[in-house]
């Protein structure tokens, strides 16, 4: 039952209801602000070809009256309504046969572009985030034992000298970081560098790390901590693995960290979306500044946002699944 | 020790913000390009003398018949800046590539010291309308229970988008002003759509920020006391919101929106720039844009010295920077 209703809220309620209704607002806030009526438009445009064609007519109020007719017999409401034609755009869209010849996208190569390039982009970017604050909070964590219990303070200097050079990463701007190394490697750069560039530069790597080690190092000198380390269990200096000191203190706070971790999703596919931008890479921010572009590409703006916020829903339920897997009470906490 | 330490942090936030103030002097202090007519003479120091023509280009003559002579004027653009002449000259340089590459470096850093006034204005202009917003909100969701869960549901659903999609969405607005061909009222639009977007974007945490510590301090033993003498909640909240925690924690949550103002501005105008080129709005003249505009001079493929992509790059790290000691300030001395 626990499980339902895990699956009713996560995927149905934040995954798909979440996906339509924001594409749904952000497609209209679009359609409000290009302004210009298509039917307009196209009764411009058929009067233009009626004065063309029939040059010695001089009563423009008929020709309009027929362009009017034109239209109306035409095209149906669908059509002639610029909010129902996005309507019916993303309804196609959802059963995959979407109308998008005017930009020269189908359905199907902007999933691909999202499951090819911006969903690994998003996964390797949370992989990477995950093990850089892992490790320096361990390190972190360590270093503080050593100096409490045996006033070995040999570390200390090592972890702020990466605690400056993570703050200095931090304080560049991603875009900038981004054409430093496009700079060095070119436009070809290969996927996991940018991942990795992604999270170091703008300061995701960095707040990641501070909230972990902040919370790890409160715990230090509380007592469930200090009765674990009276074990004579290994450090675990580098990396939290089970069993050790560095672990144990890891595992008490993950319960934090995870929904942390799912609240900085939507930065990262944030972050990703300028990293595509920045090396043209054909994935989905790419796709949604190349249909803004064209300013007539209203189904492949639809489409491309409904894809962005599935990506965005999909690596949320990921790591929403973690905790609610792992720490079930925690996961009721969080909501 | 440690008021020195404060001391000097002090010192280094102000210089580093010093490019926000001096962007606000006025432009003839650094730079004063004019064009004025000057007088034309021979080597020997006689002026020129041309026949005068009248406004039809008729030449105008004396009452005795004879055409009027006057002094042959010609234009010359005289410069008074802080950057002397002297910087550009070169032994493969011709005088005129010279005066040129003067002149172009010149018209650069007015767009410098104009995007950062905008960035100052943005900063400025977030920083109220969303400290405003998170007070009365993060206030009213520790008085009321229920409508803290309804602000919490909203907040969380803005906070599942990605930032950048939200402020491009909210670009939509001025592109639809700016093809109408109405700029000054775009550059307004253009103000107050990014403010609204920023503040969306940065509301979330900030309302978290400001409604946790104050219901930790509702809970507390001594405001149980306050309660037990018959004070409203309205009240207790009031006098609550006026302790050092509460003062400090405001401050924080200033620095945190600055912070992301910044980067989301300025990463808002390298996408603008990237992705829409020379049709990215005019209107949103961030340093963000002015790098994405002066990327070409760091990938060696224009003749823009590399300066033009490192001046306001720099500039803007060290404006992140300061804010990001800001923020380590604040947390240093609550912990």
């Amino acid at each position: 039952m626990r499980v339902l209703r895990f699956l009713f809220r996560e995927l149905v309620i934040h995954g798909i209801l979440f996906a339509m209704i924001g594409t749904i607002v952000l497609s209209s806030l679009y359609l409000i602000a290009t302004g210009e009526d298509e039917q307009v438009e196209g009764r411009t445009a058929i009067s233009a070809s009626f004065n063309e064609n029939d040059a010695e007519s001089s009563e423009n109020q008929s020709i309009s009256s027929r362009a009017d007719a034109l239209l109306s017999s035409d095209k149906s409401v669908w059509e002639r309504n610029r909010y129902l034609k996005a309507l019916k755009g993303f309804g196609l869209f959802l059963t995959g046969q979407v109308n998008t010849s005017r930009v020269g996208f189908s359905s199907g190569a902007i999933i691909r572009s999202g499951a090819a390039v911006t969903l690994p982009l998003a996964l390797i970017a949370l992989l990477v985030i995950i093990l850089i604050s892992v490790v320096c909070s361990a390190y972190a964590v360590t270093t503080r034992y050593m100096t409490l219990h045996f006033n070995d303070s040999t570390s200390v200097y090592v972890e702020k000298l990466i605690n400056g050079i993570s703050a200095v990463l931090a304080a560049i701007p991603l875009f900038v970081g981004l054409m430093i190394i496009y700079s060095v490697a070119g436009r070809y750069c290969p996927l996991p560098i940018v991942a990795v560039v992604t999270v170091l530069f703008g300061g995701l790597s960095w707040d990641a790390t501070n909230f972990l080690k902040t919370d790890m190092l409160s715990q230090v000198g509380q007592t469930h901590a200090i009765v674990f380390s009276t074990l004579g269990r290994p450090l675990g200096k580098f990396f939290p693995s089970q069993g050790t000191y560095s672990g144990y203190i890891f595992q008490a706070s993950l319960p934090r960290y995870i929904p942390y971790v799912a609240g900085k999703v939507p930065t990262i596919i944030g972050s990703i979306t300028i990293a595509e931008i920045a090396f043209s890479f054909p994935g989905l921010g790419k796709t949604l500044i190349d249909a803004m572009k064209a300013l007539n590409g209203t189904d492949t703006l639809v489409a491309s946002v409904f894809v962005l916020l599935c990506v965005n829903a999909f690596v949320s339920l990921i790591v929403k699944g973690i905790l609610f897997l792992f720490y079930p009470r925690w996961y009721e906490k969080a909501l | 020790m440690k008021k020195h330490s404060n001391v000097l942090k002090t010192v280094l936030i102000v210089i580093l913000l010093l490019p926000l103030l001096i962007s606000w002097l006025p432009e003839k202090l650094y730079y004063d390009l004019r064009e004025e007519k000057k007088a034309q003479t021979y080597p020997d120091g006689t002026p020129v003398m041309i026949q005068n023509l009248d406004e039809n280009g008729d030449p105008v003559f004396e009452e005795d018949g004879t055409p009027q002579m006057v002094v042959s004027l010609k234009k010359e653009v005289t410069v008074r800046s802080f950057i002397p002449e002297s910087l550009f000259q070169n032994e493969d340089k011709s005088d005129k590539e010279i005066k040129a590459s003067y002149y172009g470096f010149l018209k650069f850093m007015d767009q410098v010291f104009i995007s950062f006034r905008k960035l100052s204005l943005i900063l400025v202009s977030t920083l109220i309308c969303a400290m405003i917003f998170s007070v009365v909100l993060g206030y009213l969701s520790v008085l009321s229970m229920s409508a803290g869960r309804g602000f919490a549901n909203v907040l969380s659903a803005f906070e599942s988008i990605p930032s950048i999609i939200i402020a491009l969405f909210c670009y939509v607005p001025v592109s639809g002003v700016l093809s109408n061909g109405k700029a000054n009222a775009a550059s307004w639009v253009s103000l107050l759509v990014f403010v609204a977007a920023t503040t969306v974007t940065v509301l979330p945490e900030a309302v978290r920020s400001i409604s946790i510590p104050l219901s930790d301090l509702y809970n507390r033993k001594y405001s149980v006391s306050f309660r037990s003498y018959g004070f409203t909640k309205n009240r207790i909240l009031s006098v609550l919101m006026k302790t050092s925690l509460m003062k400090d924690t405001l401050k924080r949550v200033a620095a945190a929106i600055l912070l992301k103002t910044l980067v989301l501005d300025t990463s808002f105008g390298y996408v603008v720039q990237l992705g829409f080129g020379e049709n990215g709005s005019p209107q949103h003249t961030s340093p963000g844009s002015l790098i994405a505009a002066y990327r070409s001079a760091i990938f060696g493929s224009s003749d823009y010295p590399s300066l033009y992509f490192w001046i306001p790059a720099l500039i803007v790290i060290a404006i992140s920077v300061a804010f990001l000691l800001i923020l380590g300030k604040q947390n240093g001395e609550e912990a």
